[in-house]
């Protein structure tokens, strides 16, 4: 288990704030941030490449905050990889083997060489780094990082350089990897598809600060603030105020929906009287538009008309204004089902807020 | 004229100035004083005397150079920027104002201890190889701080993630590959020693059979306007410059350095 306990960092004029995560054994925990927000210099302190103002950095219950970077045990693969140009393959790979405080090199050896079986590089072995293809450099850097027999692998945006058909292979990859050595994986990403394909836990950082950490779901479904929320593209966001709770839900009044809405009391542990302010949103997708025989069903009903249609390949993004309302809301449906419901421009439709997909934010 | 030919017209013109005065020796050559000058005993010395000291002030030089050059590179400490400043102390001093500090620094009471505890350096062999690695010191640290900049410090955070101690990752990783840099500069550094006047005449003197290098032997001839001698020297000079500079450049490619 990896834990970081107020780590504070000063890189120029940007510092990371009190940052406090844990990664628990064999887990991967991905900590997702817009571009300049710390990613990487949170990777360098936790390597000891940066000077820490404050905070601890543990593993298992071990203090390595003291310890200089090539005594703390953890296996790293920066954004351009760094292999080491001057060397083949076979020698990137086993430099940890030949130049690292080893006791068991035999043993690593045999490590190596069942590494690049499992990546596909055997026949890469000989080879110049020079000579590789951006997927075959992944495979090796990942190698190089493991076959010092490693469990602790900190990732900084490894896949970022590729084309999405081999960033997928390569998630893949890292998933059975990470099962077939046990392997407990910080990685720091931008990519947000790859964050909940990648994560177990996930860290929203924003600024040099950690604004959320919970299970991906919990993430993906309840950004914890305006910050997270605008973060991953979500643009529903309302605010309403309480006009009266029952035993299940809080009864919301919004003013730029023109409209009740009905929000379940679990939706958040803060609790809210009559009259207050709530703000709260809900995920492009999870907005659904109510075929007519369907519309009596539905909950957090708002009539309006689809103002445009924007075709994303596989979905399609609809903007629907609500009757009496200038507020837009973004609906993201797959594009078989727009086609279904013969989505037009100015087609009169009901959409449904669901209650159960709505999270508040602070 | 498109900018490309315009360019490489001025770099043409480079090469005709030097070859020019190159060739305007050969006015003054006189074919059957060469081989006599050339072979004389006092030549033979100075070509000896300039090759070896220049080897070991450019030997010296590296030594200290390249641990301070990457300690520049790699490390913001309290005074790196006044140190990066100073390098170019040789360069904005003149030569003969370098031999004459030196030359004052062993008058007085600590420079004199060690003219008499460690060595004599005034007038002396010894005296050659301080001004020539005084001389060429600072300006071996800039050229091999560039090479070094040149590698991205990040090959050493991961050879260092891999266990390599720092120590290790600079011998492993930065030192192969600034390897190249490094040669040249050290080419470089050995080049300029080898032609090094004003600092050296003014520690070491110009006494011949004992500190005169090839320079200073030019000096004398032409102090004692014996112009077909200092023709034969200035090419002997010139012949040996460039000869170790085509060579070096010749290894760095076939051996890919």
């Amino acid at each position: 288990m990896i834990e970081i306990k107020g780590l504070t960092v000063r890189a120029g004029d940007f510092s990371l704030r009190d940052i406090s995560l844990t990664v628990q054994t064999g887990t991967c925990h991905v900590v997702i941030g817009p571009t300049g927000c710390g990613k990487t210099t949170l990777l360098e302190a936790i390597l000891g490449l940066r000077e820490l103002q404050r905070g601890e950095v543990m593993v298992n219950g071990r203090n390595l905050t003291a310890l200089p970077s090539h005594k703390r045990g953890f296996s790293y693969v920066p954004q351009d990889l760094a292999l080491f140009p001057h060397l083949t393959v076979e020698e990137n790979i086993t430099y940890g083997i030949r130049h690292g405080s080893i006791q068991d090199r035999i043993e690593l050896y045999k490590l190596a060489s069942r590494l690049a079986e499992s990546l596909g590089i055997t026949h890469l072995i000989k080879k110049d780094i020079r000579n590789l293809s951006g997927g075959e450099k992944q495979r090796v850097a990942l190698a190089r990082a493991l076959a010092s027999g490693c469990k602790y692998l900190l990732l900084d945006e490894p896949f970022s350089s590729l084309h999405e058909g081999m960033k997928r292979d390569l998630w893949f990859l890292l998933k059975e990897l990470q099962r077939e050595y046990e392997l407990t994986v910080l990685m720091v990403s931008h990519d947000i598809e790859e964050t909940f394909f990648l994560a177990d836990y996930v860290s929203v950082m924003i600024d040099g600060r950690i604004h959320q950490t919970d299970k991906k779901d919990r993430v993906y479904r309840s950004p914890s603030d305006m910050e997270v929320a605008r973060y991953f593209g979500i643009k529903n966001i309302f605010s309403g105020e309480v006009t009266d709770i029952n035993d299940n839900n809080y009864i919301l009044y919004s003013e730029e929906l023109k409209a009740e809405i009905s929000l379940p009391l679990s939706a958040t542990s803060h609790r809210y009287n009559t009259g207050d302010e709530v703000t709260f949103g809900i995920r492009q997708e999870d907005v659904m538009i109510m075929r007519p025989e369907l519309i009596k069903k539905g909950d957090n009903l708002l009539s309006g008309l689809i103002t445009a249609i924007y075709p994303k390949g596989s979905s399609v993004l609809a903007i629907f204004v609500p009757h009496n309302s200038e507020c837009t809301i973004e609906i993201d449906m797959p594009e078989y089902a727009a086609t279904k419901l013969n989505l037009k421009i100015s087609m009169p439709v009901t959409v449904s807020l669901r209650s159960e997909r709505l999270f508040v934010l602070r | 004229m498109t900018f490309k030919r315009l360019s490489i017209l001025f770099a043409l013109s480079i090469f005709a100035l030097y070859t020019g005065l190159i060739l305007s020796l050969f006015y003054f050559y006189k074919g059957s004083l060469f081989m006599e000058t050339l072979f004389s005993e006092r030549t033979l010395f100075s070509i000896k005397i300039s090759l070896v000291a220049a080897t070991i002030a450019t030997l010296l030089s590296l030594v200290l150079a390249v641990p301070s050059a990457y300690a520049l590179s790699r490390f913001d400490f309290k005074g790196r920027h006044v140190i990066d400043t100073i390098l170019e102390f040789p360069v904005i001093v003149s030569p003969a104002a370098l031999g004459a500090m030196l030359l004052i620094f062993f008058n007085n009471p600590l420079g004199t201890w060690i003219q008499e505890h460690v060595a004599q350096f005034v007038f002396t062999f010894y005296g050659i190889i301080l001004a020539q690695f005084i001389t060429t010191l600072g300006i071996a640290t800039r050229l091999i701080r560039a090479a070094v900049d040149e590698i991205p410090h990040r090959y050493e955070d991961v050879a260092r993630s891999l266990g390599a101690s720092p120590l290790k990752a600079f011998l492993t990783v930065t030192f192969p590959l600034s390897k190249r840099g490094i040669i040249a500069a050290a080419v470089l550094t050995w080049a300029k020693t080898l032609g090094e006047f004003g600092a050296t005449i003014t520690i070491a003197g110009s006494m011949a059979m004992k500190t005169e290098t090839l320079p200073i032997a030019i000096f004398m001839r032409l102090s004692s306007a014996d112009i077909e001698a200092t023709v034969v020297l200035i090419l002997v000079l010139v012949t040996i410059g460039l000869a170790v500079l085509y060579s070096v450049r010749l290894l760095i490619k076939r051996y890919s350095l």
